[in-house]
């Protein structure tokens, strides 16, 4: 009984598939992060909120590589300015932001979006 | 009876350490202590405005909170003595140091009693702790400007 | 040094107080009174320690029907920095006080010092006797009580409790004092204060050999030699010594230790009892009990006591011990 469970834990780590997704109101541009963020090796799942002029994105870094967090947030951040330079763009691995893009995804209202988008960027600049 | 005769006898007598047990209580203990740490991290990020970055202080607080709860009541050193180093190593092992050393010496008053013996368990702690920063502090400035390493 | 007492002082009256932790112990229906509250309602631990103290020597005095001015001699000791329990209970039993150290050995080096006293006819009633209480002991000796420490399965439970005895001069039908060895200092090199068991065996060893030379007895001229507190191991590794020396096996079965049998088989007390009032509740209640019952008529009480310090431990220092000896018979 225990033996299949673990099994199946350990393949999820060994999981070459990634979980990408991305709100509604991103059309076209949604494609593109969606393969900008299957390009990148070092994260297994991504989550982008397009709302106005901004840009957010979370991800979650694979387990081992998780020392290597803020790099990996530089160099997302590079492609996506190369890719989206009219947007204000935050990236971050943090795990509150990626929780709070889940509850964002399916949200309608672009007010209440862009407000929570607002409180998002304010807490990540938070040190303690 | 000479004392090498003695102590070959004591030798004999005295039970072995089950270093091998001791192990794995403490390393489960030690485990299922940092996973509850880690419930309530996810607790405090998923229902409240905390990021993994600033979640270490409620973390740490509530953590300690429980410990104080636990060694006021008794359970504490209960637990301490199934789980040796499981229970002592955590950041609740250091909690229940100082909280056991306040509660002890509240016949002293407060000033010279509880203030000047809390951290009489723990100051070591706070003392080697700070000091072990310093000089890994000091190796990584050194490896930095070496050009070995980024900050 | 072997003392024969010529005129036999007698232990005409005995009381046995104990904390409430103490309820487990298999000697519990011998103590005199039991606490509910291991401070005695005090503010603090020490204060709870003397009016045990108190509490003891009150008993005695009811039951030898005596009051507080017949008392010549009042001698204790326990275990706390300058014996500040025993110090304030003095105080209120307001006999001349002589206060004395032996550790855990201290219940035997008192009533030694109450019956030489009475041979020497300066003494006609006096009170001597041990205590202890486990959290004093404990933060002082070792960490504060709710510390999450893990002991080890050699460690012993320091007892709350207080054994007082009342010596007088010989009297018919009670327990009386044959003759006293006083310990030396043994140190066999033992460093580990949570086995005091092992550092504690050598001396009695040491104690027991030279009385019964000096007296000219065998192990089997007694119906029982029993010892303070070396616990479970400790008492082992002192049967073990003896038949290393010549004795039979079923000889050592006259070896038996009040602090390895005090809380019976409860494994939570790790090695068993330690303690001033460990070899002090157990000698002056359920002994003397059966010396008077009829089933003992001679025992060798070997109190044993390790001469260490919380200072000399943190200083590296070995634990070097002591045991101290009556003979007590029926005759």
């Amino acid at each position: 009984m225990a033996l299949p469970i673990c099994f199946a834990i350990l393949l999820m780590g060994c999981n070459d598939e990634k979980t990408l997704e991305v709100n509604n109101l991103g059309g076209e541009e949604a494609e593109e992060v969606k393969a900008i963020m299957e390009n990148e090796e070092s994260i297994y799942s991504g989550r982008a909120i397009f709302v106005e002029d901004q840009l957010m994105v979370a991800v979650q870094a694979k387990p081992w590589l998780d020392y290597k967090k803020t790099k990996i947030e530089k160099n997302l951040k590079k492609k996506l300015k190369e890719s989206f330079p009219e947007y204000d763009i935050t990236v971050s691995s943090d795990y509150k932001l990626y929780w709070e893009a889940q509850k964002l995804l399916d949200e309608e209202d672009s007010e209440k979006v862009k407000e929570k988008v607002e409180k998002l960027k304010k807490l990540k600049k938070e040190e303690t | 009876m000479n004392q090498e005769q003695f102590e070959q006898i004591e030798q004999q007598i005295t039970p072995s350490t089950p270093y091998v047990k001791n192990v794995l209580k403490a390393f489960l203990v030690g485990g299922l202590i940092c996973t509850i740490g880690h419930a309530i991290t996810y607790f405090y990020i998923i229902f409240f405005d905390f990021t993994e970055k600033t979640v270490g202080n409620p973390t740490a607080a509530t953590m300690i909170f429980l410990s104080m709860l636990l060694t006021g009541f008794g359970l504490y050193q209960k637990l301490g003595q199934f789980a040796g180093a499981g229970s002592a190593v955590p950041v609740s092992g250091f909690g229940n140091a100082v909280i056991s050393a306040a509660i002890e010496h509240k016949t002293e008053g407060f000033v010279l009693g509880v203030g000047g013996n809390m951290f009489k368990l723990a100051g070591s702690v706070i003392l080697f702790g700070v000091a072990s920063a310093f000089v890994v502090a000091l190796i990584k400035l050194i490896l930095v400007t070496m050009g070995v390493i980024e900050w | 040094m072997v003392i024969v007492f010529q005129s036999k002082p007698s232990i005409i009256a005995s009381a046995a107080v104990a904390g409430p932790l103490e309820r487990k112990s298999v000697f519990y229906s011998y103590f005199d009174s039991v606490m509910e509250d291991e401070r005695w309602h005090q503010a603090t631990n020490e204060q709870g320690n003397a009016k045990m103290i108190q509490e003891a020597c009150e008993i005695i005095l009811k039951k030898a029907d005596l009051n507080r001015l017949d008392i010549d001699f009042f001698l204790a000791g326990d275990l706390v920095n300058q014996m500040t329990p025993t110090n304030f209970a003095a105080k209120e039993i307001a006999a001349s006080f002589i206060g004395l150290f032996s550790a855990c050995a201290t219940s035997v080096s008192s009533v030694i010092i109450a019956s030489v006293l009475t041979e020497l006819g300066a003494s006609k009633y006096a009170i001597a006797g041990a205590s202890s209480q486990h959290n004093s002991v404990e933060r002082q000796f070792r960490y504060p009580v709710y510390y999450g420490g893990q002991k080890p399965a050699t460690a012993q439970w320091t007892v709350t409790a207080a054994g007082f005895t009342l010596i007088g001069e010989h009297t018919p039908k009670c327990p009386s004092i044959a003759a006293a060895t006083v310990g030396k200092v043994i140190d066999y090199g033992q460093t580990d204060p949570f086995h005091m068991g092992a550092a504690m065996a050598p001396a009695a060893y040491d104690t027991i050999q030279r009385h019964l030379e000096k007296r000219n007895q065998k192990i089997t001229d007694y119906d029982m030699i029993m010892t303070g507190d070396l616990g479970k191991i400790g008492l082992q590794i002192l049967k073990r010594m003896f038949q290393e020396t010549g004795a039979s096996e079923a000889d050592c079965n006259i070896f038996r230790d009040a602090g390895a049998e005090f809380y019976g088989e409860d494994p939570s007390f790790l090695a068993g009892a330690s303690g001033a009032g460990c070899s002090a509740s157990v000698y002056f209640s359920y002994v003397l009990q059966q010396l008077k019952g009829g089933r003992f008529k001679r025992v060798l009480l070997v109190a044993t006591g390790s001469l260490l310090s919380p200072l000399t431990f943190q200083q590296g220092e070995t634990i070097p011990c002591t045991a101290h000896a009556i003979e007590v018979t029926m005759e």
